[in-house]
């Protein structure tokens, strides 16, 4: 059993054994209730077991094999259920054969097999199989998400599913992160030899336990950050409905002081002692605004964005959040007011499916059921992820769980979303994607944005306004073109502009001026295009 | 190890898995109050179910060409305690079960009893004692790693061989199929304990490396407990274990003769019932054997009998030296822990820096 699962242990084995089911079929057992399935499981299994006769293990196998014919689950995702354990009952089998018994049927070697132990070994096989065969028939017809409602049902300890739930949510991760440096050793000669493999083995798994801690320190954030801890539930006071969104997707927040700021904070510094990560950043953000946080690596632009959203309190200085001081005391319900896209959508997505996920901040709103089902689908609408909703977390691709992250964020509709590098990592066709759907946010929602990047093509797309940090200092703050357009300033922070801006300044001969310099392509093609008439209209 | 579904039947598996439940219930309520103290950490517990979900999984080389897995509980236990342990292992082996048929559901509550409950609370004993006695963190990773493994063989081994003796018609007495599964065991299992060993001690030793302030918010090293390096102490350690091993095992083996193996009232004779009363070969059946083959008998090479006490001697001079040494340093094992060297905390690091 040990040296099937050594070997085989891999990404591809592990997609092969399917962990949902689909959740759009209504055949058979897919439209039956989890409990009344689990209920069925724990019956067949304990029956089974209790009685452990041949014929009964059979007749519960023939059963369960019926009802997966009857509910039309894949074959080959069925036989997977009995090929994994196949070879370990063969074992058994052999072991049975060959420990039990009076009657001799034949040796093989110092091996002799016998009548009753054959049978014996036949009635544990029997055994497998139609333990196996349940299982495969109820776990790939119900979404892991509706087992953990069934679970809560049955008065299983909180703690218990939640623990479950992280669980089966992480353990793929972690695996595919050891996966991942495992082969990064293995091409640097790490396991060569035994004694290489076991050195290897133990700094990787290391590596993967602190990953691990310091992720759990990210998940707590991310709870914090969509209001596992705040005070007392309660709806918030957003008003109903949009006009302006073409598909009239109600989950536009409204800000109850329209006219105030939506963010400002005044004297910000934080850091340790001889060490101050940020100094002295002073700034007010209004509604509907795109502002992009731009500088070098190690500027403070993340942990800008973590006291923003109250994950990290500032040494000095204070935070508003649309008027509302922001402090120690009230942190954990500031996710009513600024919601935070991680950089990495694993921290960001702690729960096991895509709609749980959704639905975790506006349950923490306090919101009845009702309500939260209809911010959730929109939510997915709005992101277009409504395809998604039953699939686990780790099936999803790095784009998708982008989209998700955010559709979690709009379920609570915060006036304003700090996004931390939200195209990193993403396939252009993503990042615009991404982009498109930030853009619809805004324009017909009145989102208000504070985006961290270094993609200063992002920049140039969606900033109204730029604000450049350097060695935890506000450098400038300004408007986009304004900025983008000021090469020196942006090459002493270790930027530089849109290569189109560069190009357009040498043609130009004006690298100092922002008047009348393209920073997206639109831009440079209505310059190109007017620049082309009027040549036409000289020749004329 | 997981032991495999269907070999376990009627009261057994009720009994196991109501164990099963009652450890998962004790371990929860520990938790639960682990999580009304630290509010904070219950992503940490999470991540715990995963990391013993992966451990356990990993592959490992064995000397036979294949590749096995170590248990994990012995890590798990070190860096998070027993008892959420236990949980975190019962959650997995539930997983492992619906999701990747291994295990099963049959034998969840004798995987947890062994796995979980076996692997957790010696190996962190064993880390702990280790500690105690002033070892370095590598060594007590290696120890507990070591005896959690061997220690879960040894009560999967004793569970199925129960389990064996009770079903219909068996060959063997309990102790008969003891020895047949250690013997099995052997080949794959003594590489993978000792794998196992290394990488717990290793794995250790570099997140103390790279991060001890992780483990010193994990409780897993403190100033009390961590002492410096003492080679002396490790030395006598061992050597007590081993006594003490030895001490019990050699009865142990000498009961466990091959009368004791084979069941007497069984219908169908085995070979070892044949050799019953067979108590070894003297030098005149060699003698004689030789004079038969027409053979020259020679001296023996070795012949302990013509040298009369001088092996009583060696023996006695050897005794006198080991008790002079036990006698000399023995209080070395309770000594009170000195200053630390080796582990300092973080934050006297930086306050010497």
């Amino acid at each position: 059993m040990s040296s099937f699962w050594g070997k085989t242990l891999g990404r591809d084995h592990l997609c092969c054994i399917q962990d949902y089911g689909d959740a759009s079929s209504t055949c058979g057992l897919y439209a039956w209730d989890p409990r009344l399935k689990l209920t069925l499981l724990a019956l067949a299994v304990g029956t089974n077991v209790f009685i452990a006769h041949l014929n009964l293990s059979v007749f519960l196998f023939v059963f369960s094999l019926g009802l997966a014919i009857w509910s039309r689950i894949p074959l080959k995702r069925f036989a997977l259920f009995f090929l994994a354990p196949a070879w370990a009952t063969l074992i058994v089998f052999l072991g049975f054969s060959a420990g039990f018994g009076t009657t001799p049927i034949f040796s093989l070697g110092p091996l002799t097999f016998y009548r009753e132990g054959m049978a014996q070994g036949l009635s544990a096989a029997a055994r497998v199989a139609s333990d196996m065969s349940w299982m495969a028939a109820v776990f790939l017809t119900t979404p892991f998400s509706r087992v953990l409602d069934a679970l809560k049902w049955f008065r299983v300890p909180t703690i218990l599913i939640d623990t479950i739930a992280l669980t089966y949510r992480y353990a793929f991760l972690l695996i595919d992160e050891f996966h991942h440096m495992r082969d990064a050793a293995r091409s640097r000669g790490g396991f060569r030899s035994y004694r290489n493999t076991q050195h290897s083995t133990a700094l990787i798994l290391a590596q993967v336990i602190l990953r691990a801690y310091d992720r759990a320190g990210r998940i707590q954030s991310a709870m914090v950050a969509r209001g596992a801890y705040a005070s007392k539930p309660s709806g918030n006071n957003w008003a109903q409905g949009s006009q302006a969104c073409p598909n009239r997707c109600d989950v536009t927040p409204v800000l109850a002081d329209s006219t105030g700021s939506i963010l400002s904070c005044t004297n910000l510094s934080f850091g340790y002692v001889g060490a101050p990560l940020l100094e002295d950043i002073t700034f007010n953000i209004d509604k509907g605004e795109v502002v992009v946080l731009c500088g070098p690596n190690g500027a403070g632009k993340t942990t800008l964005l973590k006291l923003f959203s109250g994950i990290l309190t500032p040494a000095r200085g204070e935070i508003f959040l649309s008027g509302m001081p922001l402090n120690r005391k009230n942190r954990n319900d500031a996710f009513r007011h600024v919601g935070i896209l991680a950089q990495d959508p694993n921290d960001q997505l702690f729960c096991t499916h895509v709609s749980e996920d959704i639905a975790y901040g506006p349950k923490n709103l306090g919101l009845d059921e009702r309500e939260v089902a209809r911010l959730v689908k929109t939510s997915m609408e709005l992101m277009e992820v409504e395809h998604l909703a039953h699939r686990p977390i780790h099936r999803l691709s790095y784009g998708e769980m982008k989209r998700v992250g955010l559709a979690g964020i709009i379920a609570l509709r915060p006036p304003l979303i700090l996004l931390d590098e939200p195209t990193s990592s993403l396939d252009p066709a993503s990042g615009q994607h991404l982009v498109r759907l930030l853009k619809h946010l805004n324009s017909h929602h009145g989102y208000t944005f504070v985006i961290v990047t270094h993609d200063i093509n992002l920049a140039s797309v969606i900033a109204s306004r730029i604000i450049v940090l350097n060695e935890g200092r506000l450098v400038a703050d300004g408007p986009a073109r304004r900025i983008l357009t000021d090469e020196k300033l942006l090459m002493d922070s270790r930027l530089e502009p849109p290569i189109l801006t560069r190009l357009f300044q040498r043609l130009m001969g004006d690298s100092n001026s922002s008047n009348g310099i393209p920073i997206t392509i639109e831009e440079a093609a209505d310059l190109l295009n007017s620049g082309k008439e009027s040549a036409m209209e000289v020749t004329q | 190890m997981h032991i495999s579904e269907g070999i376990i039947t009627g009261y057994p598996a009720a009994a196991y898995t109501a164990a099963g439940v009652a450890l998962m219930g004790w371990g929860t309520w520990r938790m639960k109050k682990f999580a009304a103290k630290f509010p904070d950490k219950k992503p940490l517990i999470g991540m715990g179910g995963a990391l013993i979900f992966f451990v356990s999984l990993i592959p490992l080389p064995a000397f036979t060409g294949t590749c096995s897995h170590p248990c994990g509980t012995p890590l798990i236990a070190i860096l998070l305690g027993p008892s959420i342990g236990i949980v975190l292992a019962g959650i997995a082996l539930l997983l492992q079960a619906a999701f990747f048929a291994h295990g099963g559901f049959s034998t969840w509550g004798a995987n947890l009893l062994d796995l979980g409950f076996v692997g957790c609370v010696t190996g962190w004993l064993s880390f702990r004692g280790a500690r105690k006695l002033g070892l370095p963190l590598w060594l007590s990773g290696c120890v507990a790693g070591l005896l959690g493994d061997i220690l879960v063989y040894a009560a999967a081994g004793l569970i199925l061989a129960w389990t064996l003796v009770h079903a219909p018609t068996p060959q063997y007495t309990f102790k008969g199929y003891l020895v047949a599964i250690y013997a099995a065991y052997l080949p794959t299992q003594l590489p993978i304990a000792l794998g196992e060993m290394v990488i717990t001690g290793l794995a250790l030793q570099y997140i103390f490396k790279q991060r001890p302030e992780v483990l010193e918010e994990l409780g897993v090293i403190n100033q009390k407990t961590a002492g410096p390096m003492n080679g002396l102490t490790a030395l006598l350690m061992i050597f007590c274990l081993a006594g003490l091993l030895l001490g019990m095992g050699i009865p142990a083996l000498a009961e466990m003769g091959p009368q004791a193996i084979a069941r007497p009232s069984g219908p169908y004779v085995l070979a070892s019932e044949t050799t019953s009363g067979f108590t070894g070969m003297d030098e005149a059946v060699n003698e004689n054997m030789s004079k038969m083959a027409g053979l020259k008998v020679h001296e023996p090479y070795l012949n302990l009998e013509s040298q009369g006490d001088v092996w009583n001697l060696t023996l006695l001079f050897g005794g006198g030296i080991a008790g002079f040494i036990l006698g000399r340093w023995w209080h070395l094992l309770f000594s009170p822990n000195k200053q630390p060297k080796m582990f300092s905390t973080a934050s006297q690091r930086q306050a010497n820096e």
